[in-house]
């Protein structure tokens, strides 16, 4: 597996790739669009977007679970923490503001929260103090969503619950194909989900839409080679759902995963930060599991919420209608040491993203 | 409810700012292609000038060399120009007292849920009006397009039928603007909530009067003598003492500003209302006001005080003297009514009198139990020639309910009740002088029921809110019912079409009369829709906007979408806007008792924005209507290649006319569909429209191959027999477009929109 990673960080492929890129782009502009901050990092990270001809674009769509978190679950959690209960989470979320402040600022005002690297990390805090009410504020797509279900079927102590704040990615991408002005021409599907779902919910864009779509990995040689799968398929007119990360993604995706979703989670309308409420895209426990959903456990009251700043344009960053250098506060009231947006606080956020790395370019 | 505000971009001014009568000629090309007018030739001869009379069909052609088709679009075009003027006239009236009262530096401020306040104005002048005083400049526009259009209707002026057409758009889009200006004018200047949902109920409803306290009905549409009205009984501590009625539009006026003010009902109660004399004194401004109004008053003594110099019924005008001396006047019945054009002092004597004269005309008010049905009844000559049933425009039975009173069954001339328009033609045609409309309102129930006040506008949040869903096909469409009560059947109608699409998650929107008429349908538990269903802007709500110039808020709904969604930029960019509605908005109008040139006007309007309107059978009494056919190319742009693609044939129609409410139903659930509905949605739309289609036929509906795109689009419940049917149709598959029928929003030549998402 080693020598294969390799072979996708080889330099001289992705030379090869990007001068076949460079071949095959039409004269006309073309956009295509991913859906995860893991692609948006690694196209940063390795200078991608230098490869890429001027008239092919790569936009990134809403594909950070930090960002895309409604500030009315991030009320939920501030609330549970200044009500006795101890909110256990994954480090970005500290930093997301609610609709007035943030998880950190939480703690700071007395609030008790808790960082986890992963969801064991809050069944060991809770087993370790049976006497503290504690609550796993669990976010993210399908990837962590079966991490959660995971947790819930193997009876976790009886002083954990759940803020479930899981989102779907299929049912976003076509949204984002109905709102219209993005002009999308292909899609990069992201490996961590297709790993779960496998390629099965993406067959609606090629057929209906004429979207090419290609389920990609995170190595750079994988984000090229998709971008290169993608211009052929615009080439030959024959949209197509292909799969260039197929060392790890299988058409069925995780059967046994999405089994253990299936038995833990319904699927419910869910509210996306900035782009309002999405149909059939968040995960709800189901009825027999309604013990461990905090939302079920407490009288939670938080009135109304805000999702966004004056001033922020996080939704349309999100959705890719703008880049985050077309953002007024982008830089300047909005660094990632005082985030005024979401897209400024995640690892995979991309205003954090873009900050980050327009930083080291202009150091250069 | 998230309450996030909408970070307000840096003005950039559209490309079509303060259009003037040819500026979208080419959108309304493209529309009118697609939807071809056609007429019912109601005007087969001309007398408009002084070369007629015409005859077109002896003659062929008018002596001024129009043709009969140009005709009917001159008269079409001559009703919407008229009904403009009317909602400009009404505008200007509020407009001008505003400006007067608070100064013209009043801030147009709605709070921070409603940052974008003007979608309309914004959209079609270029203008962000922040103060009264911009919105006079705005007014200023909409009257030069009136004057302009007008202008055209002239003889040996424009004779080609599409450019009569599109002028009828454009004088129905400067009418949404002066409904806008008429709506931002009131809400920065009174009371009125300001988008809050969940607004105070009131009654509504003959059964709403107390009967106890001296009564003012307020009759109109400008709000501002009934506003005054309640202020005055507010300020001289009386507003308990009195009861505050109102009839049409001003009914929803004054109970937005106090929800104690009760609404009597809509434009066709206002005669019968009247007629039992419960008023003790009728203020009215303009518009909707029946010119026999006066004569029914004289009746039952109610002194008539005229506000309006539109309306003045022959009165003598007593603005410049003294109050009281215009209260012993009218208390001694030594005038039927009065002209005052002074909105404070006609409140002032509204009330003076109504707290003096209601001793004295005890005798003339006739409560339900107080009314002999019978007695009226034994009046009937029984004439061979029926003129009470002849005469009736709705063709109801009266001849022999009133047969029936005469053996005290009252229950026959109850039923007539819910469809009566209340024109009072069988009164004038009974040669026996029966008051027949009084003996039909008297068998039937005098009850109350609960109504929301007007909302007004719908809050950005909201919007952002309902995107996905209307995108997604979870809410299925956004459906407006505007317009007057004239109802071909029963008024219960336009409620049940209201409930069968709430249940099925549509949004509907209210508006005037319509709002009313709602409101006399209850479930068997007595509930209105307004108590069983919510008053957000979401799936299966119900909202009452307020009067008929808050069907500004349902067209500016359908705006901030294009703008909230995907920032598409408003300011005279009105092109670029309406092509995203049209292709893009399931939204639909439903005019089920048209009449008032007005309403013609309106729905021009929301039709020059791509908002479908379905009108009831009395919508032929317009004579117009834009149909979609097989013919016509069902093509757009597709925005990211530029090739036309066939996208199939959504929406049908832009004007078109139901013969029921089945038919309307089905027609809604078709006239929602848009080019870029996703899978999901055009599936939930298809249910919808099949669903619907079988409460006539046992079959799939015939036309269902025109509406699928792809095999997605196909309801899953259906499939084995859509699939079956579509190889009969020898259908094939087509993809879903980024739809778009400017070829400037074509990627590439998107200069404008780019730069426009650029910068803000």
């Amino acid at each position: 597996m080693k020598e294969t990673l390799e072979y996708f960080k080889d330099p001289s492929w992705t030379k090869i790739i990007a001068e076949r890129i460079k071949d095959l782009a039409p004269s006309r502009n073309l956009k295509f669009c991913h859906v995860c901050g893991t692609h948006e990092y690694s196209i940063f990270r390795y200078g991608l977007r230098s490869f890429l001809p001027r008239n092919v674009e790569v936009i990134a769509g809403p594909g950070c679970p930090v960002c895309i978190c409604p500030a009315s679950d991030i009320d939920e959690a501030i609330w549970l923490t200044f009500n006795g209960v101890t909110v256990v989470t994954y480090g970005d979320m500290l930093r997301v503001r609610g609709s007035k402040i943030s998880l950190r600022e939480a703690k700071a005002l007395g609030g008790e929260v808790k960082v986890a690297y992963s969801i064991s990390d809050g069944v060991k805090m809770a087993e370790s103090e049976p006497n503290k009410e504690f609550v796993f504020f669990s976010i993210g797509f399908e990837t962590t969503a079966i991490t959660t279900a995971a947790a819930i079927l193997k009876s976790p102590p009886k002083n954990l619950s759940f803020l479930i704040s899981h989102r779907l990615i299929p049912p976003v991408m076509e949204l984002l194909l109905g709102i219209g002005d993005l002009q999308i021409d292909g899609y990069i599907a992201p490996g961590h989900v297709s790993t779960i779902i496998g390629m099965k919910p993406y067959e609606v864009f090629p057929k209906a839409y004429r979207m090419p779509t290609v389920v990609a990995g995170f190595e750079p040689t994988d984000v090229l080679l998709a971008i290169l799968m993608l211009l052929k398929q615009v080439n030959s007119g024959t949209p197509k759902l292909e799969n260039e990360y197929s060392r790890v993604v299988k058409w069925d995706g995780n059967v046994k995963a999405k089994k253990m979703i299936d038995e833990v989670f319904k699927i419910v309308d869910g509210r996306w930060r900035g782009l309002g409420r999405v149909p059939y895209s968040a995960l709800k426990l189901k009825e027999e599991f309604l013990q461990y959903d905090a939302r079920e456990r407490y009288e939670i009251n938080i009135g109304s919420s805000r999702d966004l700043l004056p001033g922020c344009s996080c939704h349309l960053v999100m959705i890719g209608k703008i880049t985050p250098l077309s953002c007024p506060l982008f830089t300047k009231a909005c660094t990632p040491e005082d985030p005024k947006g979401p897209c400024m606080v995640s690892s995979e956020g991309t205003c954090f993203i873009w900050h980050r790395f327009h930083q080291i370019s202009k150091r250069d | 409810m998230s309450e996030d505000t909408l970070a307000l971009p840096k003005d950039i001014l559209g490309p079509t700012p303060f259009p003037s009568l040819n500026t979208f000629r080419e959108w309304d090309n493209i529309l009118l292609k697609r939807y071809k007018p056609n007429y019912a030739r109601l005007h087969e001869t001309c007398n408009l000038c002084a070369l007629g009379r015409c005859d077109f069909l002896a003659e062929r052609i008018g002596k001024c060399g129009i043709t009969l088709e140009a005709h009917q679009a001159r008269m079409a075009l001559l009703a919407i120009v008229s009904g403009a003027a009317a909602h400009a006239s009404s505008a200007r009236a509020i407009l001008l007292y505003t400006i007067k009262e608070y100064g013209e530096n009043r801030s147009i401020n709605l709070g921070p849920n409603v940052l974008l306040s003007s979608p309309l104005i914004m959209t079609i002048v270029g203008v962000r009006p922040r103060t009264l005083n911009d919105l006079k400049r705005c007014l200023e526009w909409v009257q030069e397009q009136i004057v302009e259009v007008l202008s055209s209707v002239n003889v040996g002026q424009e004779g080609d039928v599409l450019d009569l057409e599109s002028k009828a758009l454009h004088v129905g889009m400067a009418d949404l603007v002066a409904l806008e200006i008429h709506e931002l004018a009131k809400l920065v200047s009174y009371r009125f909530p300001k988008g809050e949902a969940d607004t105070p109920f009131t009654n509504i409803g003959f059964g709403a009067i107390e009967g106890s306290k001296p009564a003012i009905l307020i009759i109109g549409h400008d709000a501002i003598t009934g506003i005054e009205v309640i202020r005055y009984a507010e300020k001289e501590g009386v507003f308990d003492s009195v009861e505050v009625l109102g009839l049409c539009c001003n009914a929803h006026e004054i109970s937005r500003e106090r929800h104690e003010a009760k609404i009597i009902g809509p434009l066709s109660d206002q005669l019968s209302f009247v007629q039992t004399g419960m008023m003790d004194v009728i203020v009215v401004d303009q518009q909707c006001i029946r010119v026999d109004l006066l004569e029914a008053a004289k009746k039952v003594r109610s002194p008539l005080i005229a506000t309006n110099e539109h309306v003045c019924y022959g009165l003598p005008d007593k603005t410049l003297v003294h109050t009281d001396e215009v209260v012993k006047e009218l208390t001694e019945r030594r005038l039927d009514g009065v002209v005052i054009l002074d909105p404070i002092k006609a409140a002032e004597v509204a009330v003076k009198t109504a707290l003096e004269i209601r001793s004295k005309r005890e005798r003339f008010k006739v409560p339900k139990e107080a009314f002999s049905i019978e007695f009226y009844a034994n009046w009937c000559l029984k004439c061979p020639q029926l003129p009470c049933d002849n005469s009736c425009p709705n063709g109801l039975k009266i001849y022999s309910s009133i047969q029936a009173a005469k053996r005290l069954n009252f229950s026959k001339l109850s039923e007539l009740d819910l469809m009566c328009i209340g024109c009072g033609m069988c009164d004038a045609a009974c040669p026996a002088n029966i008051p027949i409309m009084r003996m039909i309102k008297y068998a039937a129930s005098w009850g109350k029921s609960k109504i929301r006040i007007g909302r007004g506008p719908i809050q950005d949040s909201e919007i952002r809110e309902v995107g996905p869903p209307i995108i997604l096909g979870k809410i299925p469409g956004v459906i407006g019912f505007v317009g007057c009560p004239a109802f071909t059947r029963s008024r219960d109608e336009i409620g049940k079409m209201a409930e069968e699409l709430l249940k099925r998650n549509y949004i509907v929107v209210t508006t005037g009369c319509s709002a009313m008429s709602m409101a006399t349908y209850t479930n068997d538990r007595e509930q209105t829709l307004y108590e069983r269903f919510n008053s957000l802007f979401d799936e299966g709500n119900l909202i009452n906007l307020g009067s008929c110039a808050a069907s500004a808020h349902l067209a500016g709904a359908a705006v901030k979408i294009a703008n909230i969604l995907t920032h598409r930029f408003l300011l005279g960019n009105f092109e670029e806007v309406a092509d995203y509605v049209l292709n893009r908005v399931g939204a639909c109008g439903i005019v089920w008792g048209p009449m008032a040139q007005k309403v013609s006007s309106t729905i021009s309007g929301l039709n020059r924005l791509g908002i479908p309107v379905i009108m009831g059978p009395r919508g032929e009494g317009f004579g117009r209507t834009l149909l979609g056919d097989t013919e016509h190319e069902w093509t757009v742009f597709d925005a990211r290649i530029g090739d036309k693609v066939y996208m199939s044939m959504v929406p049908e129609h832009l004007l078109c006319i139901a013969k029921d409410m089945y038919e309307a139903l089905m027609l809604t659930a078709k006239l929602c569909m848009r080019p870029n509905d996703t899978t999901k949605g055009r599936q939930i739309k298809l249910r919808n429209y099949i669903d619907f289609y079988r409460r006539y036929h046992d079959d799939l509906p015939k036309d269902i191959h025109l509406f699928i795109r792809t095999e997605e689009d196909i309801p899953l419940n259906e499939k084995d027999k859509v699939i079956e049917k579509l190889k009969e149709e020898q259908w094939r598959p087509n993809p879903i477009p980024d739809p778009t029928l400017l070829r400037r929003l074509v990627r590439g030549n998107a200069k404008i929109a780019q730069e426009g998402s650029r910068q803000s």
